[in-house]
């Protein structure tokens, strides 16, 4: 930019301009090359504010690599590098301190009340900065601020995009062993129940009260299978949490055409966390010289369970990630905050509406919560409209190899299709676009409407209403439009402050 | 399944035998009950080919009415496959079970 003549504005826009750039290292780079110019100095230094709030560390630097000339001999030096640490309380207030590498004009960048950084410019030959440089430097403060930490929280994103995909690729290893398992499960079931001559058996999973959910059945009758009461209180077995297992109910049983029942609790530790059951239905009677491998036996399925225990709170932990991602994304601007907790609300008044079974109202709530998720592993794209195009596509990437629900990474997915195959990624139409998808595409919609971003200025429920009535069957699902002009005909107002970002 | 009933030191002793399963449940059930009407109660495993879950369901059972009555109730001698079930399904923990009659009829006497 042209020094000297500039206004203040000029400074804001040529600083936001940097702000523009897709990589945030590069940003910074910009950024420190800009101060340099605007200050009418050699070399720029920027401190960011590390963990305790008290020290600064040295980030990044413009013009350390360069050398200068040595006025008295004339011989090329190295300059002397700069502090690696500054502390927060001495740079409050910009001023000039003395550096190894002589004066520098210290400027503490903030966003409100944070202290985003500092940034330091010098040398000063005159021990101070010229008059235009000053004033410029002293006017670009805020913008800069503002840069450097959007390009803080992008590189955060960036980061925890990729931490992302790297639990993903262990998820997906996981996955692979939590089908073995289930296999394995079934396998040392048939083992047991053959070593023990038994007719069938079941593997059980008990809760913390004792309450047991079947896990795996073998060579049982169908009805006899259907007549199990496993409940903890009135169940046929007793499964004691810190003690043994044992039939409750022997006339239950006998009704239910058992003649001999065996059942191993399986502990972690002290404590029953399921149970193998082999069953003697032909009158032919258990062997008893099984019993030393059935230990061995039960304690690998114990073993299988365990894994899969563990598959399923990571499972559970990378979900937890994947949200708070989501809700990063959504802080990153006063316009976009809680957006996605929003869109769960909304789909979840559709859901309602439409009277989904609680299993799809859950994938949806799901579903709702990491929509936009995709947009973090794109952040870094120079290209907005790519990204933005791109974002349902790595949302449900970032999903897929999980097992959840049914829907969830087609509804992450479809957020920006059309029912009438108009929308984004794919295209997909009508019955190939899933059901979720279309109540989570109306919702986006709706919270769009709530002004700051395409669609303008908040719009009023009547407005909404007609909007969705004309996009019925060509944006819209028919039946989930109508869902929501009934709620909105009823008194909802599902956006009082919401806006959308994508 | 096989059973007696004898009086032994004071107690009654139940002396089982064969395979205590589903199918022996009414009958010991009811052996068990009448014993403990008597005052402290033995079982004897020692000739036990085979104990089920519906057999160790009444041990246990037999055990906790026992307490609710304040009367002594013990598993002796347990054969080595009644001793495996035991072991196995961790029902020695609830149960009071002894190695020897002498030991489990002095303990319920005492």
């Amino acid at each position: 930019m042209r020094l000297g003549a500039e206004t203040e504005q000029d400074v804001w826009r040529a600083v936001l301009a940097v702000g523009a750039q897709a990589e945030p290292a590069a940003r910074l780079d910009r950024a420190l090359a800009l101060a340099a110019g605007l200050a009418e100095v050699s070399r720029c230094h920027l401190y960011l504010a590390g963990g305790d709030g008290r020290r600064l560390h040295l980030e990044r630097t413009h013009g350390a690599g360069e050398v200068q000339l040595d006025p008295e001999g004339g011989a090329a030096a190295a300059l002397p590098l700069p502090p690696l640490e500054i502390r927060a309380d001495e740079d409050q207030r910009p001023r000039v301190v003395p550096t190894p590498e002589g004066s520098y004009f210290s400027l503490p960048l903030e966003r409100g009340d944070e202290l985003v950084g500092v940034l330091r410019a010098g040398p000063l030959p005159a021990g101070r900065l010229s008059r235009n440089g000053e004033r410029r430097l002293l006017g670009a403060a805020f913008p800069l601020a503002h840069v450097i930490a959007g390009a803080q929280e992008a590189e955060e994103l960036r980061r925890r995009g990729e931490e992302a995909e790297t639990r993903l690729a262990v998820g997906r290893r996981l996955q692979g062993s939590a089908l073995e398992t289930g296999r394995f499960v079934a396998l040392l079931l048939r083992l047991a129940i053959r070593a023990s001559h038994a007719d069938g058996g079941f593997v059980a999973i008990a809760d913390q009260s004792g309450g047991l959910t079947l896990r795996a059945v073998e060579g049982l009758p169908g009805e006899l299978v259907a007549g199990l009461d496993l409940s903890p209180q009135t169940g046929l077995l007793e499964l004691v949490p810190g003690g043994g297992a044992f039939l409750r109910d022997a006339d239950a049983a006998a009704r239910l055409g058992i003649g001999q029942l065996l059942a191993v609790p399986l502990f972690d530790g002290e404590r029953a966390v399921a149970l193998l059951a082999l069953v003697d239905t032909s009158g032919g009677g258990l062997e008893p010289g099984s019993l030393v491998l059935l230990e061995t036996l039960a304690e690998q399925i114990r073993l299988m369970l365990d894994n899969e225990a563990l598959f399923d709170r990571f499972v559970s932990r990378y979900l937890d990630t994947v949200k708070a991602i989501a809700e990063a994304l959504d802080a990153r601007r006063p316009e976009t905050h809680g957006h996605h907790r929003r869109t769960a609300e909304v789909t979840g008044a559709i859901a309602a509406e439409l009277g989904l079974p609680a299993e799809e109202r859950a994938a949806l709530e799901t579903a709702a919560l990491v929509h936009d998720v995709g947009l973090a592993g794109v952040a870094a794209t120079a290209d907005a409209y790519l990204a933005d195009l791109e974002h349902p596509t790595v949302g449900a990437g970032m999903l897929e190899a999980l097992p959840l629900a049914p829907g969830v990474v087609e509804a992450v997915e479809g957020h920006h299709e059309w029912f009438d195959g108009w929308g984004f990624p794919q295209g997909l139409r009508g019955e190939r676009l899933h059901p979720l998808a279309r109540v989570l595409a109306l919702a986006e919609f709706v919270l769009e409407a709530g002004g700051g971003g395409p669609l303008g200025d908040p719009w009023p429920a009547e407005r909404l209403a007609t909007e969705i009535r004309e996009r019925r069957g060509t944006q819209f699902d028919p039946e989930v439009a109508d869902a929501a002009l009934r709620l909105l005909d009823g008194g909802w107002r599902p956006h009082q402050t919401e806006t959308r970002r994508d | 399944m096989e059973q007696a009933t004898r009086s032994e030191g004071g107690a009654t002793v139940v002396e089982l035998g064969g395979d205590v399963d589903v199918g022996a449940a009414q009958s010991l059930r009811e052996t068990l009950a009448d014993a403990l009407e008597r005052g402290p109660v033995v079982v004897d495993l020692s000739g036990v080919r085979f104990i089920d879950s519906a057999g160790i369901g009444l041990l246990v059972t037999g055990h906790r009415r026992a307490a609710e009555q304040g009367v002594g109730f013990a598993v002796a001698a347990p054969s080595e496959g009644a001793q495996r079930v035991l072991s196995l399904t961790r029902t020695d923990r609830l149960l009071s079970v002894f190695d020897s009659l002498d030991e489990a009829l002095r303990a319920v006497a005492g």
